[in-house]
């Protein structure tokens, strides 16, 4: 990293002030609840229980919920980062603006590269989970119906159809209620006892079964941090929420917290409740609650599913569209792409912006799932890991005394 | 740890991000930092620039 920042140079050499006919910046109205909330709607984190978790369940079985976790472990000490930078630096760029602010540009590039890695795949891999779904009504491969559902989300971008609060909320009470239902069915269908969740076994489908040790975990370990990744997007939200240098640590946890126990209270009640290894193993929770329930709710738990993987495609789009626009406010690319990025249509959407994410996220569908999954955990990994390095460089002796939210048991540097 | 945990990863998956990393990270040094005045200038909101 040879472009770190000088120490003494202030923050605000590194970040001019804005022309004159820059955006206004944004108005500070949302407190921890809205902004939890908000986060949430965006984390989507029934989109992670049902589509991404039953990888998972393929290859560590009775010890998902173990990886799971440790991975939140883990994420607690991420979430303390981002809650000390984005208290410090609290700014709508997320994570490029801060690292890049305290750790050198340099540094904030590769953070906004492993970013963009992430929201290119991200809405792909959960659209991709819909026909699952969607089974109980419709046949439909999942490549069609994951590139389907992206370019319906690309057209939904285009006209500026912004979920209202009011919908928003409707789509994550949905979601809750999903994972609610299956916790329910899962644990009054209990097979087997918590202790099985100590013991890793896995299922090959054959009524066989192998055991699973902490090598395997630890390979797993993207794929757990990416499941409860989406906390840290509450930083974004920084420049819009009261009092920045005390709620935006409370949202980021909050928000952590509560994505940890939507996901990880049904990942319990489904070791437990499966019944036998091999359905484990096979990790199709809709056929899981069928099973459990009876077809009725089995299709109806199954389209609320559905409803909430294409609304969180729908968000994911229109919310990574902008990380396009603003990485050409903020000049990364030659000036015809910057004003590309920047060009909105008749419905104020960053339409070029919208179509760069949405047509490649079409085209990704047709991708090995696996490889998909496996990038993005690596880039998630990576992501962290470059946040973490710069919190140590908020303990610096420019940084060290500005106002900001303090991580507990972190080291001092002089 | 989680650079233990980067190692432990699915070795495809690591090869396709460090291939992306390295393509960016050489835009950074022949296209970006050639150009720090006018190009990936991070913005601030205004309260937070003093």
């Amino acid at each position: 990293m040879t472009d770190t920042l000088d120490p003494t140079i202030p923050v605000s050499a590194v970040a001019p002030q804005a022309p004159a006919d820059a955006p206004k910046r944004l108005s500070r109205s949302l407190g921890v609840v809205g902004g939890t909330l908000l986060t949430l709607s965006c984390v989507t984190p029934a989109s992670s229980l049902f589509v991404i978790v039953p990888d998972l369940f393929s290859s560590l079985g009775t010890y998902t919920a173990m990886a799971i976790g440790i991975g939140s472990l883990i994420c607690i000490a991420v979430a303390f980062c981002y809650s000390e930078l984005g208290t410090l630096i609290p700014s709508a760029g997320g994570e490029y603006a801060m690292v890049g602010t305290l750790a050198g540009r340099f540094a904030g590039w590769l953070v906004f590269i492993q970013s963009l890695i992430v929201v290119m795949i991200v809405p792909s891999l959960i659209a991709i989970g819909t026909s699952e779904y969607l089974a109980p009504i419709v046949d439909v491969d999942p490549r069609i119906a994951g590139a389907a559902v992206m370019i319906a989300a690309t057209v939904a971008g285009l006209l500026d159809l912004r979920a209202n609060a009011w919908l928003t909320g409707i789509f994550l009470v949905l979601e809750v209620i999903a994972c609610a239902v299956v916790s329910f069915l899962g644990f009054s269908h209990s097979e087997r006892g918590a202790s099985s969740l100590l013991h890793g076994v896995v299922g090959d489908g054959s009524g066989a079964t192998s055991p699973v040790g902490m090598a395997a975990i630890l390979a797993a370990m993207g794929t757990a941090l990416f499941v409860t990744q989406g906390f840290s997007t509450a930083i974004y939200l920084s420049e819009e929420l009261e009092n920045p240098r005390r709620n935006v640590a409370r949202t980021v946890l909050w928000t952590l917290g509560l994505s940890v126990v939507v996901i990880l209270v049904p990942v319990i009640a489904i070791t437990v409740g499966a019944p036998d290894l091999d359905a484990l193993s096979a990790g199709n929770i809709s056929e899981l609650v069928a099973g459990w329930s009876g077809s009725a709710v089995g299709t109806f738990v199954s389209l609320c599913i559905a409803l909430a993987i294409i609304n969180a495609g729908i968000v994911m789009v229109i919310q990574n569209s902008r990380v396009l626009f603003a990485s050409g406010r903020d000049k990364a690319w030659p000036e015809p792409a910057n004003k590309a990025f920047g060009t909105l249509n008749r419905f104020s959407a960053p339409w070029i912006s919208t179509l760069a994410v949405g047509i490649p996220g079409a085209a990704l569908c047709f991708v090995p799932n696996d490889l998909l999954t496996n990038i993005t955990g690596v880039a998630v990994a990576a992501l962290y890991l470059l946040v973490a390095v710069a919190s140590l460089f908020s303990r610096s002796k420019h940084h060290k005394n500005a106002p900001a939210w303090r991580q507990p048991l972190c080291c001092r540097s002089p | 740890m989680l650079g233990y945990v980067l190692t432990q990863l699915d070795l495809t998956a690591l090869a396709w991000t460090a291939g992306i990393t390295v393509v960016a990270s050489l835009y950074w040094v022949f296209y970006l930092r050639p150009r720090q005045d006018s190009r990936w200038i991070i913005t601030l909101p205004e309260d937070q620039q003093s």
